[in-house]
């Protein structure tokens, strides 16, 4: 993990040109100025990864992926129908000095609606269509050209379209062919490591074989992401996966809520894991509105008190979400804890179990 | 034959739930009023944190209320709510003279957006059982809804943790609705 060094060129904020953007989105492959970012912020992790470039921990391979991403134009993607000839849109877009609603309003729209966004019209079923999408995606991992697979993803490509031909999905094709921005581009879009290809190996399979430390560990740390945030969140410590060690459980510091855990232990897996996410989530909120109020030029904006409402959830598990807010540091840890320990335990049955 | 019957009832009363909104100002009594609509029984409440949201038959007409928190610093956050709303209610404290002034402000600011643009206001004068309460007249004025165009409003005394009044707004709320 290193810290972020700021690049010269093409500091400017995605949604309103401002020149002093510090955070960026990781999803939308842009950088935002402070008050952008505070509406991507309170429109939720689902629709925006927002992370400070001044503060937030990044693997350097996704800090250059965003920087990559930004530079060769990923916004012209999401604002495609600005720059159409003759189009009334551009004088849509805010600048640095419009209000926040006005920001507001433009950021919705671009990124919620994706409203801008560059669209194809294809005449043939949708399934072909995705097929398409697919092989393309396939093909273009294999090369260095980040901004073509950004936009075959952002028009819906699937990031683990198992091409039939060829037998593998595009992570198999980017490990192969060592591109490394490319997959963390697949892996920020949600492709999985341990699909398997038609010879029943993995991306992880391929990156042990071909020896490649780098991708391997990224593979890796992606497959442990919500427990090692966990950890990293209790003690500020993650587990060594060369070595082995998947988990890392802090041993002092924190005791299981015996009450808590027994209820987390009935839970079947599939509601274990939505709790996880949900939790994840939340860690994700603390942590990001922690640096959020670190920094000296955030106090005039909304921060985000809890998760925003994600309307692809139910409006239970949206209320049981925004109630995470409610548990104070030390519950919250201990929550997180229990999850942690429970995980392990649920790991380790499974393991048994094959 | 049974099945004929409530298909054919079914098609005359759709039950399309209504989606409300319930807002206002901080302890003003909203969670309370949601489950005393909900559940027909005081529950001890704490500020909420994010929404409340339940569903209440009444009168044949499923409402699925949202109770927003309203704490200050989360108020900026109801215009998350609005999208889809047929009706809002507006809940006020009318013992809470202070801050009415705010619940005026807040109100108006709100029913300025766009996406609110159609729904009916139900207000709930909330407290009425406190000896200081302001009434519904004081309230109508304090809060200018006479300055409201283009709006359909009722203003309602209740008292949630009688359960008085509670219904008689949701009566207003369901023949405007059916209306619509």
């Amino acid at each position: 993990m290193s810290r972020a060094k700021p690049k010269q060129n093409l500091e400017v904020c995605g949604d309103c040109g401002a020149l002093d953007a510090t955070w960026a989105s990781v999803n939308k492959g842009i950088l935002l100025c402070t008050p952008c970012c505070s509406i991507h912020r309170s429109l939720g992790r689902h629709i925006s990864q927002v992370k400070s470039l001044l503060k937030g921990s990044w693997h350097p391979n996704q800090l250059n992926m965003v920087y990559a991403l930004n530079n060769n134009g990923a916004n012209n993607i999401w604002e495609h129908a600005l720059f159409e000839n003759g189009s009334k849109l551009m004088k849509k877009k805010p600048t640095a000095k419009d209000s926040i609603n006005i920001k507001q309003e433009y950021i919705k729209m671009k990124h919620v609606q994706c409203a801008f966004a560059f669209r194809e019209s294809y005449e043939d079923g949708l399934l072909s269509v995705e097929n398409e999408l697919g092989k393309q995606l396939h093909a273009s991992v294999r090369t260095a050209n980040l901004e073509t697979s950004f936009r075959l993803l952002a028009l819906g490509a699937d990031p683990n379209y198992f091409h039939d031909e060829k037998g593998s999905t595009p992570l198999h094709i980017a490990i192969k062919s060592d591109q490394k921005l490319q997959v963390e581009l697949l892996l920020v879009h949600g492709a999985d490591p341990s699909y398997p290809d038609n010879q029943g190996k993995t991306a992880l399979d391929y990156a042990r074989k071909f020896n490649n430390r780098d991708l391997l560990s990224r593979l890796i740390e992606n497959q442990y992401e919500v427990t090692d945030t966990f950890s990293y969140y209790l003690s500020l410590h993650k587990p060594d996966h060369n070595s082995g060690m998947h988990f890392y459980i802090p041993q002092t510091g924190f005791k299981s809520n015996s009450v808590c855990l027994s209820k987390l232990q009935k839970i079947n897996n599939t509601l274990f894991e939505e709790l996880a996410m949900d939790v994840f989530d939340e860690v994700d909120r603390r942590e990001t509105e922690a640096i959020w109020l670190s920094c000296g030029d955030t106090t005039d904006f909304n921060g985000v008190p809890f998760l925003p409402v994600d309307n692809t959830l139910s409006t239970t598990r949206n209320q049981g979400r925004q109630k995470l807010a409610r548990f104070s540091t030390p519950e919250f840890k201990s929550l997180v804890y229990d999850i942690l320990v429970d995980t392990q335990r649920r790991q380790m049955m499974s393991d048994n179990g094959n | 034959m049974g099945l004929t019957i409530s298909s054919v009832f079914n098609r005359l009363f759709s039950k399309k739930p209504m989606r409300i909104l319930m807002v206002g100002l901080d302890a003003a009594g909203k969670t309370t009023i949601l489950y005393k609509l909900k559940l027909g029984e005081i529950v001890t409440t704490i500020p909420t944190i994010g929404f409340n949201v339940e569903t209440v038959e009444y009168k044949n007409i499923s409402f699925t209320v949202w109770d927003v928190g309203g704490q200050t610093k989360i108020r900026k956050l109801w215009r998350h709510y609005f999208s889809n709303t047929d009706g809002l209610i507006f809940v006020v404290d009318s013992n809470d003279r202070d801050r009415i002034v705010e619940a005026e402000q807040e109100l108006h600011n709100m029913l300025s957006e766009e996406e609110l643009r159609d729904s009916v206001l139900l207000i709930f004068a909330n407290k009425q059982d406190l000896p200081n309460s302001m009434s519904t007249a004081e309230l109508t004025d304090k809060l200018k809804l006479n300055t409201l165009r283009n709006r359909k409003w009722y203003i309602q005394a209740t008292c949630a943790t009688q359960g008085t009044g509670l219904y008689e707004g949701l009566d207003w709320l369901s023949n405007e609705l059916a209306n619509k």
